[in-house]
């Protein structure tokens, strides 16, 4: 493996990570103390 | 000042990339050019996707009963009526952008285009794919962003900086305001080099006026630099005083402008082919947009995949180079007004008009291409700031068009750094919303000198690799910023 494909691999793993990453805290909990809506 | 550790870093960061620039133009382009290459040899599929993705959510959420979710407090109305407020969005969408790749841009597609299909057949193409560069996908990153700074401001009282959405969603403790920090210093670093890029072509563009106007030839870099030096004097009066009401009649003065050249070449010109072609590349871009937002052209060949990436890929990334910037602008105009109502606003009517120009301005020049036999390739393949000016040499009263091209790009130019300075020390300075002059003459100085390196380099796509470089992590941050966004809007009671 080349240095350019290295790269890439490494490159496309961490968008996959980054992706994961946002499912993950799109799902994870609230801390209660954040959930204040504002007044309606 | 000096307490500031963002400020202090920002300025840093944006000043040892003038200083590189300056000394050594040619080695920060080559490097920009070949980091940015691989960057988006790697990663075209995410770009497509992410800008795909703001679409996307763009419009499930003006579809959704979160689009009747107010921004600001429920009895909170809007600060301008409708017309004001689509109209200053238009100010915000246009600018000198527009009045440099009018023409040139889809001519310069047409080159590539017409090696592979009918010469006739590639102007719809060309049409299309300009349109699609500053269309719908354009304004939703924009509009998104700018959604989240208004919603986190006026609904959830938050200061407009990039941070405060993190923070407010997930709490601040040590991860967070290491992420936060790291967003806003992205942020400013993004702005800076892209603005810095825009003073660039602005500076150009003004230079190819001059040039038209009074028939000079190779002038070189000497005018170019004449000219940032005059604009550089002509922006520094508005940074140590305030004068926005000042700088807002010269914004208006530059919109009426164009406005005013974009009727006159409609009527002047050929109308019937313009609007002809308008029409259809009304048809074709509806029908194409949304499969546009997905083509990578991952089996196309060499040529195709180095247009894909000095243009599609270029241009997705500098949308979101600029979307704080934007954002925070019409986030402040839009008050008061539902999401709904801003996701329409915001998206589709710049969009509009963004197809409109590109329909008259583009057709001017492909009407002249192919019944006036005008040798307008060569001069997109020679020097593409100059191709509106050679458009316009062909109209009546040529010497008044090209002087408000030069006169509203330099105004452009000038309200463009002027606002951008005053983003940058609001970001810079925790939010705060009157910057000292101090701070914001730093901005001036580190944007002057950008736009300087810019210059020196002395090709738009050298600008183009330089603004893909600072701008190509805030992608991420946008994605983190509308993730934010959406978890916010759970906790929601809906009206």
């Amino acid at each position: 493996m080349n240095v350019d494909q290295l790269y890439d691999t490494l490159s496309n793993i961490a968008a996959f990570v980054f992706i994961g990453l946002l499912v993950w805290l799109y799902f994870k909990p609230i801390a209660p103390d954040d959930e204040d809506s504002p007044d309606p | 000042m000096f307490k500031n550790p963002l400020m202090l870093v920002a300025l840093a960061i944006t000043g040892v990339v003038a200083v590189w620039g300056i000394v050594d133009a040619a080695g920060l382009a080559a490097v920009a050019a070949q980091t940015v290459g691989m960057q988006f040899t790697s990663r075209a599929w995410f770009i497509m996707l992410a800008i795909s993705f703001m679409l996307i959510v763009s419009v499930w959420l003006a579809l959704s009963p979160y689009g009747r979710v107010k921004l600001g407090k429920d009895d909170d109305e809007p600060e301008f009526s409708t017309v004001t407020w689509l109209s200053m969005l238009f100010a915000a969408g246009m600018g000198v952008g527009l009045l440099f790749w009018g023409t040139a841009e889809p001519l310069t597609h047409y080159l590539l285009v017409s090696k592979f299909q009918d010469s006739r057949a590639s102007i719809g193409t060309a049409l299309f794919i300009t349109n699609f560069h500053w269309g719908l996908h354009a304004w939703s990153i924009y509009a998104l962003t700018g959604l989240v700074i208004a919603y986190f401001s006026f609904r959830r009282g938050c200061p407009s900086l990039v941070s405060a959405p993190i923070l407010k969603v997930f709490g601040s403790n040590r991860v967070t305001r290491v992420v936060g920090w790291l967003s806003d210093l992205l942020a400013i670093v993004a702005i800076a080099i892209g603005l810095g890029g825009s003073v660039a072509m602005g500076v150009f563009q003004v230079k190819d006026g001059i040039d038209a106007l009074f028939g000079l030839q190779d002038t070189g870099t000497e005018l170019a630099l004449g000219i940032f030096a005059v604009l550089c004097i002509s922006y520094v009066l508005p940074l140590t005083v305030d004068i926005s009401r000042g700088m807002a009649i010269l914004s208006d003065a530059a919109m009426a402008v164009v406005g005013g050249l974009l009727i006159f070449i409609l009527l002047a010109g050929p109308t019937h082919f313009l609007m002809g072609g308008i029409v259809q590349s009304v048809g074709e871009y509806l029908g194409g947009v949304f499969t546009a937002g997905f083509r990578t052209h991952t089996f196309l060949d060499d040529r195709v995949a180095n247009w894909f990436q000095s243009w599609t890929l270029t241009y997705m990334v500098w949308w979101f180079a600029w979307a704080p910037f934007v954002g925070v602008f019409i986030a402040r105009i839009s008050k008061g007004r539902t999401i709904r109502e801003f996701l329409c606003g915001v998206i589709l009517g710049p969009t509009a008009v963004s197809i409109l120009w590109f329909g008259v301005f583009g057709g001017v020049g492909f009407h002249g291409l192919l019944n006036l036999d005008m040798p307008i390739l060569d001069v997109v393949r020679d020097n593409v700031s100059g191709v509106t000016f050679f458009v316009l040499k062909n109209f009546p009263l040529s010497s008044l068009t090209i002087a408000a091209v030069v006169v509203a790009s330099f105004l452009f130019i000038v309200t463009s750094v002027v606002s951008a300075a005053f983003v940058l020390g609001m970001f810079s300075t925790a939010g705060d919303l009157n910057p000292s002059a101090r701070v914001k003459l730093s901005w001036g100085v580190i944007l002057g000198a950008l736009g300087l390196v810019m210059i020196l380099s002395g090709s738009i796509d050298a600008v183009k690799s330089i603004i893909a470089l600072g701008a190509l992590p805030f992608v991420y941050i946008v994605l983190l910023l509308v993730v934010c966004l959406l978890k916010a809007l759970k906790s929601e009671r809906l009206p």
